[in-house]
Parts: structure tokens; C-alpha cells; sequence
């Protein structure tokens, strides 16, 4: 298992007030598999999916990231545990005005190791999800459709055990949004990664293994996805669970 | 223009507009439609039935009953040499010329809209304050179950858009009826996740009058 929140609370701080959004949220994410999170705007997914990312801490509850708890860590350890192995992703401006090839070298650039091959790697990501084309351009310069494209390679480029996708197909049309989720499920069967997404329309959800619906800090799922009706329907031998046990 | 609603041909005046006269639609017409497309016994169209409107959850033996009535309107008749497979009987079926009218009529009819006739719908608006924490536990359970169809819907769509070929027309009708069946799932949770919300903001207004009428 990737990832596992359990019995997590927290909420988010507006105007001085905090407003708790999760309460008792649990949820696990294995290898290879694809879990949206599905609800309307305002009712917490960003949060969960930060919380999951180790970006924020719960309020109570535990996150356990392939089996380690990022907040029982000192603060560059857990910086470290989250580099190697959770990608974030979320269509948004990069700080700085570079071009997207430089843009996906930098998750590539930061932390330890090698660095010299990091341009070919950043460009051989842009190539995987269909965005070679844009490797010299600025980010003003790309469509929605080629920003979440590029989006999923800055997110993925240190192959991620877990990928975190924040509400990427809101700005896409129907074709698009089918596209884009049908590339992250071939990435995670590909690369193993588990990826959670958060999602606010039911067409997003379509390349998905799992669905949970988030409302009133209730997060809603099927108890037991092999034991559930879409997995009786589903091929079962290509349930990423099933092939890894 | 003739006679057509103003800015609409004459000919497209149903066309994307409700119908003032609903169209009923049954199972019958469905399982007319299997048969003019290639006659078979009440087995295997039930079992055709189920793979092309799985949403629709029709019950075993659906097509038994509709090709009865099929056969009473003169719609199809029997050509005997039924199924050979375990578990099938009877003969098969093709349609009459009748039959192939009516279903090209209720094909150019324009759809009904359905009514909104939901058990759930008559339990809110009859619920007394005291029953809410049941009313949000039963929409809870709806909700999870629309979450069940919603995941079985997205798993036959990948399953059979990574195998459905270009000319396999069927097919390809039926993933547009799925992805349809995910679109209306999607509609009832959205609405499920408000009920639920309103219902539990008014069982905590219920409280709170509650708390204030025994203290004072």
C-alpha cells in the first residue's frame, strides 16, 4: 500500500476562522491504482489531497506514505521522504517566467543526487505525456490542455510512488478531460505509481479504479474494491492489486 | 415554415424539445429493436438486453415477457430452431414488417421526460424532525450504492473502450449509454451530497431549539 490516511481531521484557515472539512477520513491507495475523489467545490478535496501529499498536517488522525509517517519525521528528513516519493500535481504557474522544458527540470534539480542527465529525463517525461512540443515555449504561452499536460510531467518526472492530482481537468473540455485521466491510469499501470485525484465532475472519474465521494467532511467509498460491484464487473486479473499479490 | 414552432422546420419540431404526447417506453421496444437487428430466442435477448442497457437493470426473463407482447401486437413472430446453448429454449424470434414500422416510429418519436418519482423524495417530505439522523443514514447508504454504479459504469467503459473496434457500431452505441448511465449517477450524488448536508444542518437547528426550549 502506497498510501494510507487514517481517521484523519483537519480543515483550512480563512479569514482568521478555521473550517474543519475532513473528520474521520480514511483511506488507502495501492500500487498502480487510480483513486479519484469526487465531490463539489468547497466540500475539502484540496485539503484531503494535500493532507495525503504531506503538505499540510491533519488535525488528528495519521498518514502513512509507503508505510512511513512523514510527520513522526524531522523536518529534512520528511522533506526528503516527500521528494522521493510523492509528485504533485496541479495546473499552476510556475514562480518564476521559464520555459516549460526548465519547469520540469527543476523537481529534478532539487534534493540530492545526480543532476546531469536531469534535462534529458524532463524532456523524455514531456515526450511520454505528449508534450514535447512545448518544451521551449513559456507557460503563458500553452493552452489548458498543454499546461495539465505539463502539469503531469512535473508531477511525475522523479517517478513518484504516489501522484497527487488536484483538480486538473476543471479548465479541459469533455475529450480533454477523457484524455488527460486516460494518461495518468497508463502512467500508474506503467510506473506503479498510485495515483489519488481529486475531482469535481463525474467524467474525470472515468479512468479510475476507485471512486470515493467527499461531502460534509465524510469521505464515502466502497468498503472493499474487489469485493465491490465494479470490480465483479471489472476484469479482475488486471486489478493492480491482484497482479501484485 | 408552415406550421413549425417559429425559426424551426416543420420536420425538426420535436427534435431536442419534450414531448407533449410521452412516448411510453418499455423494455418491448428494446427487445423489438434486438430482434430486428438479429432475431433470436428470449434467452439470448435477455441476455443482449442486459449487455446493451445494463443502467436500465432489467430482470431475467424481461425479454420473455416483452417478445409475448411483441407477438400479440404481430410485432415479431416465431421461426422456430431456437438456441443451442445450455439453459436456452423455446424458438427464435424475428420481426414482422409491422413490427419494424413501429420500431422505426418510436425511434424518430422524441424521448419522454421521466417523471421524478423517487421512494427517498416521499420519505424527506414526510419525515417528522425526530427521524432526520435515520433520513441522513438512508441517503449515506444511497449515496454509497450510486458510488458502487458510478465505479461499475467507469469499469465497463475501460474495459470495453480499450477492445471496441471502429465498425463495431453496437459497441460503440453502448459506451455512449454508459457514459451516460456515469453522467446521471454523477447527477444523483451531487444531489445526494446536498440532501445529506441540508438534512443535517436542520437536525442540528432541531437540536439547538431543543437545547433551548428544556433550558428554558
Amino acid at each position: 500500500m502506497v498510501l494510507s490516511l487514517q481517521g484523519v481531521a483537519a480543515g483550512y484557515r480563512r479569514g482568521g476562522l478555521t473550517a474543519r472539512v475532513l473528520a474521520d477520513v480514511s483511506l488507502e491507495v495501492w500500487a498502480g491504482e487510480v483513486v479519484s475523489v469526487f465531490g463539489m467545490r468547497g466540500q475539502g478535496k484540496s485539503t484531503l489531497l494535500r493532507v495525503a501529499a504531506g503538505m499540510q498536517c491533519p488535525d488528528a488522525g495519521r498518514v502513512l506514505l509507503d508505510g512511513e509517517d512523514p510527520w513522526s519525521l524531522r523536518d529534512a528528513r520528511r522533506q526528503r521522504l516527500l521528494r522521493g516519493r510523492v509528485g504533485w500535481v496541479q495546473v499552476a504557474a510556475p514562480g518564476v517566467e521559464v520555459a516549460v522544458l526548465e519547469h520540469v527540470v527543476v523537481p529534478l534539480l532539487v534534493g540530492r543526487g545526480a543532476k546531469r542527465d536531469a534535462p534529458a529525463r524532463a524532456r523524455g517525461m514531456l515526450e511520454r505525456v505528449g508534450a514535447d512540443g512545448c518544451a521551449g515555449q513559456r507557460w503563458e504561452e500553452l493552452s489548458d490542455w498543454d499546461r495539465a499536460l505539463v502539469a503531469i510531467a512535473a508531477g511525475a518526472v522523479r517517478e513518484p510512488k504516489l501522484l497527487v492530482v488536484d483538480d486538473l481537468t476543471s479548465t479541459l473540455g469533455l475529450t480533454e478531460t477523457d484524455e488527460v485521466t486516460r494518461l495518468l491510469h497508463s502512467l500508474a499501470r506503467e510506473s506503479g505509481a498510485a495515483v489519488l485525484m481529486g475531482v469535481s465532475d463525474a467524467n474525470a472519474t472515468q479512468w479510475s479504479d476507485r471512486v470515493a465521494t467527499l461531502a460534509g467532511g465524510e469521505l464515502l467509498q466502497l468498503p472493499d474494491p474487489m469485493e465491490s460491484q465494479g470490480s465483479k464487473v471489472a476484469s479482475l486479473a488486471d486489478h493492480p492489486r491482484r497482479r501484485s499479490s | 415554415m408552415g406550421d413549425g414552432v417559429v425559426g424551426v422546420p416543420v420536420r425538426f419540431r420535436n427534435m431536442g424539445q419534450p414531448s407533449r404526447q410521452p412516448v411510453k417506453f418499455s423494455s418491448k421496444e428494446a427487445v423489438l429493436g434486438l430482434v430486428i437487428e438479429q432475431p433470436d430466442n428470449s434467452y439470448r435477448l435477455d441476455r443482449r438486453l442486459d449487455k446493451l442497457l445494463r443502467g436500465a437493470r432489467y430482470g431475467r426473463g424481461t425479454a420473455e415477457k416483452a417478445v409475448k407482447t411483441l407477438v400479440s401486437d404481430g410485432f415479431v413472430r416465431p421461426i422456430g430452431g431456437g438456441g443451442a446453448e445450455e439453459g436456452e429454449s423455446g424458438a427464435a424470434y424475428e420481426a414482422t414488417s409491422e413490427g419494424v414500422a413501429h420500431f422505426r416510429s418510436w425511434l424518430r418519436a422524441s424521448a419522454s421526460i421521466p417523471p421524478v418519482r423517487e421512494e427517498l423524495h416521499a420519505k424527506i417530505a414526510l419525515c417528522e424532525p425526530p427521524d432526520l439522523p435515520l433520513m441522513i443514514a438512508s441517503v449515506r447508504d444511497i449515496e454509497m450504492g450510486y458510488v458502487g454504479e458510478l465505479q461499475a459504469a467507469n469499469q465497463r467503459t475501460q474495459s470495453e473502450r480499450l477492445s471496441v473496434g471502429e465498425g463495431e457500431w453496437r459497441r460503440r452505441m453502448g459506451l455512449i449509454v454508459t457514459a451516460s448511465d456515469a453522467a446521471w449517477w454523477e447527477g444523483r450524488i451531487k444531489w445526494l451530497q446536498q440532501v445529506r448536508m441540508y438534512l443535517e444542518q436542520e437536525w442540528q437547528h432541531y437540536q439547538a431549539e431543543q437545547a433551548a426550549a428544556r433550558s428554558g
